[in-house]
């Protein structure tokens, strides 16, 4: 999407209108680095008068051309923040959504912007991040913990798909149907799965889970959360889905050796989930579903690729996307057996 | 030889020019268009020097496995697949499986992302001895 002079200025009047403004100027507006799926602005605002009274930093978010079919579109996302920020975790504040596609052309949703960087090359990086890391994930981990505490139903979320079966089973489900709807033929990912099916834990529930908190989505700022990010996957699943996607090794941008996003260790991590629910953790399961987390992003992997080889939205990084699929196929066979092997 | 055919060749000077011309008057907005291109070139390059053979010996892994010695690759990957998804191929050929799947992730890994593993030792991807 362009921000066009017009598009700027039907912007302004619907967002005073939205806020209550008597007048409402966007002074900046400069297209933000996002997502593949995401196209994020950020807006200065000035208003006068109703809830954006003097200045303010926002950020406007709108779909890019095409989603992965398993993303949420803005309306969607936008209900799932409200209630992650009613329930008190970190993220930024909702401040209002427009699903009347004639201003911008599509729907979006416009939030107050966090300050901090985000992008995980550099946090793993980061000397503060590297001081603080242990509490920043412990912290991360108390947020998810917050998060979790939601359980269906919830107010608002009624077109999010309860589970039909035990979450992890129906995760196999969903993932074997996409590969399906992908005609892919990926042997390694099949192993996985069917490794996945044969050792689905005990004890599973069903809460909101993030179902995308890592390292690149989350705000730090001198090495502290500001902010956790990018709701659009969010569903209800088995809380552990979240730990899991967190400790998954890709995700710690060749920070290897501290296995919580590249920013922590693991025990500072769970320990801090575990301080904060009172409850004892299943070590075992968590490392489960660290292997569904790695199936679950290679899937995503292929889905995205198909984007570009379909035809659909031509991109060199969509196209590049396909290629970390060896790198996944290798972290599930070794992660597998080291879990076969220490029992986690 | 026929200067059309030196693919590999042609891609490597292509790459060599964007590090070497390109990427230093660069700003921090196409750096990382110009990265991925370097990799994307890179990849061709891998592919086409070890595409060919990788693929011929993930067919014959997998002819092996089934003792299908004449069956295309396409088909047999369906075929591993297919029984992966019904339960098999079974305990007891789950260590061959796994043989197998680590041989071939080793040999897509040398062209998609070398540096991300060493290969592997003689035995089950073991260090080299």
């Amino acid at each position: 999407m362009e921000l066009s002079r017009e598009r700027r200025a039907a912007l302004a009047a619907w967002l005073a209108a939205a806020t209550g403004a008597r007048e409402l100027a966007i002074e900046d507006a400069h297209r933000l680095g996002g997502g593949a799926i995401q196209d994020n602005w950020a807006l200065e605002v000035r208003g006068r008068g109703g809830r954006l009274d003097g200045r303010h930093a926002l950020v406007l978010r709108t779909d890019a051309p095409s989603r992965v079919a398993v993303s949420w579109n803005r309306p969607q996302e936008y209900r799932i923040l409200e209630v992650a920020f009613r329930a008190g975790v970190t993220v930024p504040e909702p401040v209002a959504l427009c699903e009347d596609p004639a201003v911008l052309g599509q729907p979006f949703c416009l939030m107050r912007r966090a300050p901090g960087e985000a992008r995980g090359y550099k946090l793993v990086r980061d000397p503060k991040v590297q001081v603080k890391g242990e509490a920043l994930v412990a912290r991360l981990a108390t947020e998810l913990a917050r998060l979790h505490r939601l359980a269906p139903p919830v107010e608002g979320l009624g077109f999010i798909p309860l589970p039909d079966r035990e979450p992890a089973l129906w995760r196999v489900a969903e993932y074997r149907r996409h590969l399906d709807e992908l005609d892919a033929a990926e042997p390694v990912l099949e192993w996985a799965l069917a490794w996945l099916e044969r050792h689905s834990p005990r004890g599973q529930t069903v809460r909101l889970v993030h179902a995308d908190c890592r390292t690149g989505n989350y705000l730090v700022e001198d090495g502290e959360l500001t902010a956790i990010l990018d709701w659009e996957f969010a569903g209800f699943s088995d809380p552990l889905e979240d730990l899991g996607w967190m400790l998954a090794k890709y995700w710690r941008f060749g920070a290897y050796a501290r296995e919580a996003g590249g920013v922590g260790s693991r025990e500072a991590f769970l320990r801090g989930y575990e301080a904060a629910t009172g409850e004892a953790l299943d070590r075992q399961a968590v490392a489960y579903w660290e292997v569904m987390a790695t199936v679950r992003w290679a899937v995503i992997a292929l889905m995205q690729a198909a984007r570009h080889y379909a035809g659909q939205e031509s991109s060199l990084e969509l196209a590049l996307t396909a290629h970390v699929l060896p790198v996944l196929e290798l972290d599930l066979l070794t992660r597998v057996r080291e879990i076969e092997e220490r029992g986690r | 030889m026929s200067f059309l055919g030196a693919t590999a060749d042609l891609l490597e000077v292509a790459r060599t020019t964007l590090r070497e011309a390109v990427l230093p008057q660069l700003g921090a907005e196409g750096r990382y268009e110009a990265a991925m291109i370097g990799n994307a070139l890179a990849i061709a390059a891998r592919e086409l020097q070890l595409g060919p053979k990788a693929r011929a010996a993930e067919r014959e892994l997998l002819a092996a496995f089934y003792r299908e010695p004449e069956a295309p690759l396409d088909t047999l990957r369906r075929h591993l697949c297919r029984d992966l998804r019904a339960g098999g191929p079974g305990p007891e050929r789950e260590a061959e499986l796994r043989t197998l799947l680590r041989a071939t992730v080793h040999a897509r890994l040398a062209i998609s992302n070398p540096g991300y593993a060493p290969p592997p030792g003689p035995m089950e991807g073991g260090q080299p001895t």
